[in-house]
């Protein structure tokens, strides 16, 4: 792709060799060898000792002092690099692709400076990585980049870590990605399937000689086109999808859901695909919650069901039509022949129990249990060579849950019958119809609070003696902020990143305005939320929203560490590791004579704290006028606050600034903070890790969002209309995917025998019970006469409770049995007919 | 032909569904179901007279401070000091053995601590397959109880599910949750069964028609999947077979305790009714053979639990890391570390007052109990001299009543002595480069 092509390479003038070496020997021992510079002339470099490979890097140009210059040039390159960097994001790359056309692939070394080394080793393993940082223990000690030789002697040192291997694995792919039995003290900071470990991966594999990028060249612009889409997918329905779908599905409040065990939770977001699993505890209160769904459901029957049964036959044909039905919208598609004869099966094991309602009851309570419920499929039927195309069915259920969180609605299960969600014009239409309407606010929400990393607002303690004032009226009313906020600004103003950024007004209501000494909302609505001016306050955009100040602070205290690096790993997507072992990490304890600023610069200017800390520490120090529940402050203990501060360490947004006012300008402004967002929507719509292999969808959707501006709603309507939501590449089906499964059988009890006494053996007793209310119940009684004389029946039966009703026949007691016997005017039943009767009790 | 006569009218049907609370407690004082269907009869595995009965881990987080948490070595015994750590302990003290210099070797910090300290590192091809030490000893036990194992805990996620809030493992990589809500535990041990003996059928019967259906769906979906997640599929099917082994109804006499209703469980401030409640429906499920293994897991590491209930203000991360020159800090980290020994105390007094049942002696003299952590000093990261606490005799298996130095031994071969007391046999846990066999001291 675009990044193998750097430009880097065309400005660095410089070259390893390329590929010179034979098959034995690399080269002659201490022996010069000539290579190649790019301006066409030779340059010269140094074979080892041991002939195993070269010592330095191609000297172009120069003699003896090839060393130093070597190290100027890198040093140059270090200050260049990051602009290339950034050129390669932002697109504009044209020209260095036009000039390394002939060139189409990267040194190791390069590959090394450009793709591992600054985009990876600098922000997340040099701060700890180093001589004088808390990983010396490791084998991997980084030099800083400044020194002379320390970029090459950095290659060389991760080339060793990377042909270092456990158990037939390399160390760089095991320690960084927190998969080595050990762990690492740093955390998993590169997780697998990400961009970052897959050139954690390729540099192994070109280190270890297993890769020779000179003989594959890398994709060309149009296989990347090619891979628009991702893999197929199992999508477990998540806590808050759970609840939504029950409450569209049923028509009853759900809050079943909540209840159960939490998600994994990756990058901030509760719905990545391959992490939510269903546990037995999982298991077990999908259980519970599916026995007590479908006993509130089923008596309240009318919108489930239209049919009525009072004859057995009726039955058997209302309860295939309830399933079809229920099921359709269960399964969210139709149901296919042999599926409803299972849960028929279901519901004759329940109506077997008891009476019909049990058997839909037990149809239900399956129902919500069944993966078909609970997980999304995003599977798909395969066409052949790895391309899978996604039902309609699945395609409508993508955009529900992605627009809405929930199940689809009668109008899109239309669009998927009739086809219309196949073409691209339909498709957009729905699309464009759920961004519309108002069900898209909750989803944004439920985005919001995880991107935004205050889901833990409802449990930020505060303490009561210094912060007094924070009620759970105040907590309530800035979660309210945070939703209205996002909803307006994203779906009724701009719709612009950069406006959540800049916004000079909020919507609040008068509790939250007089908290923070905002004029009161205006035209509020019925919720009491209006819009509330800005203006002249210090108060902008999404830095300064009540929830993300409060949930980003201490209990008494706000925390520029915490709001620090809330940007820098949720606003520009780069993960930070944890606090390293072996140092005593106190965090300052309160001082009435110094300003939070002055109590943690004395902890983080000192290393090996620095080194970490000032990626994101000078961020949260210019948010410093804003307390722990986010109120403005102009003075701290009475002393004045330094709200000066800078982001360090960024491809493209190093900038000082002064203030919170001006670090959403700097943020807004950032096309890191713009590609960090579309990923971030990237990973919450599809569930998915960053992967290289969609590297194309997320580049055109990154190009989507640019061109218009930043437009939420555009790049909201690119992910729901793009390629990954009608087809998939994945492996081919696997041999035996289309036999069939040996068939269900479900052990249905006969009904007791009942302890029933006949007067002839040739008659045959039914007792169906049709009614059952609290505290009584109905049935009706079939006496056949299987013989070929008329039989003048009389029958024992026990009874649960009194009778208090009968008709068609008399009874006496009979021990603890009731006789009953036909009336006088009919005692008989004629040979092979059957004759009814019926009786109500009170339990 | 059938013959009908006007039927009159019978009153509306009205069925009354069993409300969620009601269903919740009204399944009331178990009693032996007589209907016990028999394919899902299992007889508990005869236990030998070697190795415990239980096995139960209670954990506490974010390490400690040595030099408030040591005992005092004096005239050949030890004693906890006045305004240590384990001060509450002391009555207990001859049932307990206080393990020190265990070491995590190759391990440092918060999450790595957190994943390593029931596991050993174990990797598929060791000892444990990467299991929590629990979990390998459920499956080594097989005992085909109601609960294979239950696993309990407090407010452990508010922030998801991860390598930070999970201790328990069944694969390397893959946590167990436990679950933090009492009143679903409550429902889980006692609320399966109905009021009669022919209702519990009733119910048995209708849910293994279910998990019937369900089960064939799910391996008829698997054939379509490819390898990751056939193998989730795998992970829902058994996760079904364990949950049908938990409807069985309980057997011996179980008496509930009282159902923790209209306690918010997520609250901050009933950290510790949380805690009891947990506590007594832990020690009533292995007093009534539900299960033999049990945990009790108090927040994550990194907890920021405010012990509020203390008239502290600073969470529980952040004091830990209160260096020696911060009095306040470190007096309120004691405060918190002292209630949580006063906790413990209470899960060994309740084991010591429980008779064991069908057996002689308290339940706690034949069980293993392992108070774990997953740092040493909370302040330095380091996983070095992590606490631990052995209580109970487990069936004679271990010497309690001493403090030990284990002069930084591995903590697999901690665990390798856990598994001995249970009465299995193996060599190694985890990982066993760092440490074979068991923990000498404790011979």
């Amino acid at each position: 792709m675009k990044r193998f092509l750097g430009t880097l390479f065309v400005l660095m003038g410089m070259m390893l060799g390329c590929g010179e070496a034979a098959d034995g020997d690399a080269c002659a021992p201490n022996s010069t060898v000539e290579c190649l510079c790019l301006d066409g002339v030779s340059g010269h470099q140094e074979c080892n000792a041991q002939g195993t490979g070269l010592v330095d890097l191609c000297s172009c140009g120069e003699g003896e002092d090839g060393g130093e210059e070597t190290d100027a040039e890198e040093t140059g390159e270090e200050e260049t690099g990051e602009e290339e960097t950034g050129e390669e994001e932002t697109g504009e790359e044209e020209t260095g692709e036009e000039e390394t056309g002939a060139e189409a692939c990267l040194e190791d070394y390069d590959f090394f400076v450009a793709e591992v080394w600054e985009p990876i080793l600098v922000i997340q393993c040099a701060g700890c990585h180093n001589a004088a940082g808390t990983a010396t223990q490791s084998q991997m000690i980084f030099e800083p980049p400044d020194t002379p030789g320390a970029m090459s002697a950095n290659f060389e040192t991760l080339t060793a870590v990377a042909l270092t291997e456990f158990e037939g694995t390399s160390l760089l792919l095991l320690k960084p990605t927190g998969l080595h039995p050990d762990g690492h003290t740093g955390g998993k900071l590169v997780p697998p399937g990400t961009l970052h470990h897959a050139r954690l991966e390729e540099f192994v594999a070109r280190v270890s000689g297993a890769l020779d990028p000179c003989a594959d060249p890398p994709p060309t612009e149009e296989e990347c086109t090619g891979t628009l889409a991702g893999k197929r997918l199992l999508r477990r329905l998540t806590r808050f999808e759970y609840d939504n779908t029950i409450a569209d599905l049923i028509g009853i409040d759900s809050s079943w859901g909540a209840s159960f065990t939490p998600e994994d939770v990756v990058h901030g977001f509760d719905n990545h695909a391959h992490s939510n699993p269903v546990s037995a505890l999982f298991a077990d209160q999908a259980r519970k919650a599916a026995e007590e769904i479908a006993a509130l459901a089923i008596p309240q029957l009318n919108p489930l069901t239209n049919c009525f049964p009072t004859t057995k036959e009726e039955e058997v044909a209302c309860s295939e039509e309830f399933i079809a039905t229920f099921g359709r919208r269960a399964f969210r598609r139709p149901l296919e022949a042999e599926e409803i004869t299972r849960y028929v099966q279901l519901y004759e094991l329940g109506r077997a129990l008891d009476i019909h309602t049990t058997g839909l009851e037990l149809v239900v309570t399956g129902m919500l249990q069944s993966p078909h419920f609970l997980y999304r499929m995003e599977l798909g039927a395969h066409q052949g060579e790895g391309l899978w195309h996604l039902s309609p069915y699945e395609i409508a259920s993508q955009l529900s849950y992605f627009l809405w969180g929930t199940m689809p609605d009668e109008e899109l299960f239309a669009a998927a019958e009739n086809g219309t969600l196949e073409t691209a014009e339909g498709l957009s239409f729905e699309a464009q119809r759920l961004l519309n309407a108002p069900r898209r606010d909750a989803m944004l929400a439920h985005f919001a609070a995880q991107w935004l990393d205050v889901t833990g607002l409802s449990y930020a303690t505060k303490d009561p003696e210094t912060h007094p004032e924070f009620t759970e009226e105040i907590r309530e009313a800035l979660r309210v902020e945070l939703e209205e906020f996002m909803a307006r600004v994203v779906f009724e103003k701009s719709g612009n990143l950069t406006e959540l950024f800049l916004s000079e007004t909020t919507f609040t209501n008068d509790t939250m305005a007089a908290f923070y000494d905002l004029p009161a909302p205006s035209d509020v609505d019925s919720a009491g939320i209006g819009e509330v001016s800005l203006a002249g306050s210090p108060r902008r955009g999404l830095l300064t929203l009540g929830a993300v100040l409060t949930t980003h602070a201490f209990a008494n205290g706000s925390s520029p560490i915490h709001r620090g690096l809330m940007v820098r790993e949720q606003l520009l997507c780069q993960e930070l590791p944890p606090p390293p072992p072996g140092i005593v990490a106190n965090p300052p304890a309160m001082d009435p004579e110094l300003t939070t600023r002055e109590r943690f610069t004395t902890h983080a200017s000192v290393e090996p704290c620095f080194s970490c800390h000032k990626l994101f520490d000078p961020i949260g120090f210019g948010m410093e006028h804003f307390d722990a529940v986010g109120r403005y402050r102009e003075t701290e203990n009475g002393l004045p606050i330094d709200a000066t501060g800078e982001i360090l360490n960024s491809p493209n947004t190093n900038e000082t600034f002064d203030g919170v006012l001006e670090l959403a300008e700097v943020l807004a402004a950032s096309p890191d903070i713009h590609a960090c967002h579309v990923k971030q929507w990237f990973r919450y719509g599809l569930g998915v890790e960053d992967d290289p292999s969609m590297d194309c969808l997320v580049n055109s959707l990154e190009d989507a969002f640019v061109e218009s501006g930043t437009h939420v709603p555009t790049l909201l309507k690119a992910l729901a209309t793009s390629p990954h939501v009608r087809v998939r590449y994945d492996s081919p089906p696997e041999e035996g995917w289309d036999t069939p499964s040996p068939p269900l059988e479900i052990e249905i009890p006969s009904p007791p025998d009942g302890g029933i006494e006949v007067n002839d053996e040739n008659l045959v007793v039914e007792l169906v019970k049709v009614s059952e209310w609290e505290n009584g119940y109905c049935s009706d009684v079939t006496v056949s006469n299987m013989g070929d004389y008329p039989i003048v029946w009389i029958i024992q039966l026990p009874i649960l409770g009194t009778i208090d009703n009968l008709w068609n026949a008399t009874m006496t007691p009979a021990g603890e049995k009731i006789q009953f016997e036909g009336p006088t005017w009919q005692p008989e039943v004629a040979a092979g007919d059957s004759y009814g009767f019926g009786f109500c009790a009170n339990l | 032909m059938v013959r009908r006569a006007h039927r009159p009218k019978s009153p509306a049907p009205r069925r009354t569904r069993i409300g969620r609370r009601e269903f919740l407690i009204g399944g009331g004082a178990a009693l032996l179901s007589a209907g016990i269907l028999n394919r899902l009869e299992r007889e508990a595995l005869a236990q030998e007279s070697t190795g415990a009965k239980r096995l139960i881990l209670f954990f506490t987080p974010n390490g400690t401070i040595h030099q408030h948490w040591r005992p005092t070595v004096e005239g050949g015994t030890f004693f906890f000091p006045a305004g240590s750590i384990m001060e509450s302990l002391a009555p207990l003290k001859d049932e307990l053995i206080i393990l020190d210099g265990i070491d995590f070797h190759g391990v440092a910090n918060h999450e790595p601590g957190m994943v390593a300290m029931l596991t050993g590192g174990g990797t598929l091809n060791t000892v444990g397959a990467g299991q929590s030490v629990d979990q390998y000893i459920v499956q080594e036990l097989d005992a085909g109880l109601k609960f294979p194992s239950l696993d309990l805990s407090v407010q452990t996620s508010a922030w998801g599910a991860s390598t930070q809030t999970r201790m328990l493992y069944s694969e390397p990589g893959k946590h167990i949750p436990p679950d933090d809500d009492p009143l679903n535990v409550y429902t889980r041990m006692f609320g399966s069964l109905g009021g009669s003996a022919g209702d519990v059928d009733q119910f048995l019967l209708r849910r293994q028609g279910v998990l019937d259906l369900v089960s064939w769906e799910l391996k008829d979906l698997q054939k379509k999947l490819g390898a990751e997640d056939k193998a989730r599929l795998e992970q829902h099917l058994e996760a079904l077979q364990t949950v049908e082994k938990s409807l069985q109804p309980p057997k011996g006499t179980c008496e509930p305790p009282e159902p923790t209703v209209g306690l918010p469980h997520l609250h901050n401030d009933n950290f510790p009714e949380v805690l009891k409640a947990q506590t007594d429906l832990m020690v009533v499920a292995l007093a009534c053979g539900m299960t033999h293994v049990a945990s009790l897991q108090c927040s994550h590491t990194l907890s920021p639990n405010i012990f509020t209930w203390l008239g502290q203000n600073e969470g529980h991360h952040s004091l830990s890391h209160s260096g020696d020159a911060n009095l306040n800090g470190v007096a309120d980290f004691v405060e918190t570390e002292r209630w949580f020994s006063e906790q413990f105390a209470y899960l060994i007094n309740r084991l010591k007052d429980t008779p064991e049942p069908d057996g002689e002696g308290s339940m706690l003299a034949n069980s293993a109990v392992l108070w774990c952590q997953e740092l040493g000093d909370g302040r330095m990261h380091t996983c070095t001299d992590v606490p631990f606490v052995i209580a109970g005799q487990a069936n004679g298996f271990f010497q309690t009543g001493q403090y030990l130095n284990c002069g930084g031994a591995a903590h697999q071969k901690l665990l390798v002595s856990m598994c001995h007391a249970m009465g299995l046999d193996n060599t190694t846990f985890g990982n066993p480069a760092y440490g074979e066999g068991p923990l000498e001291v404790l011979a």
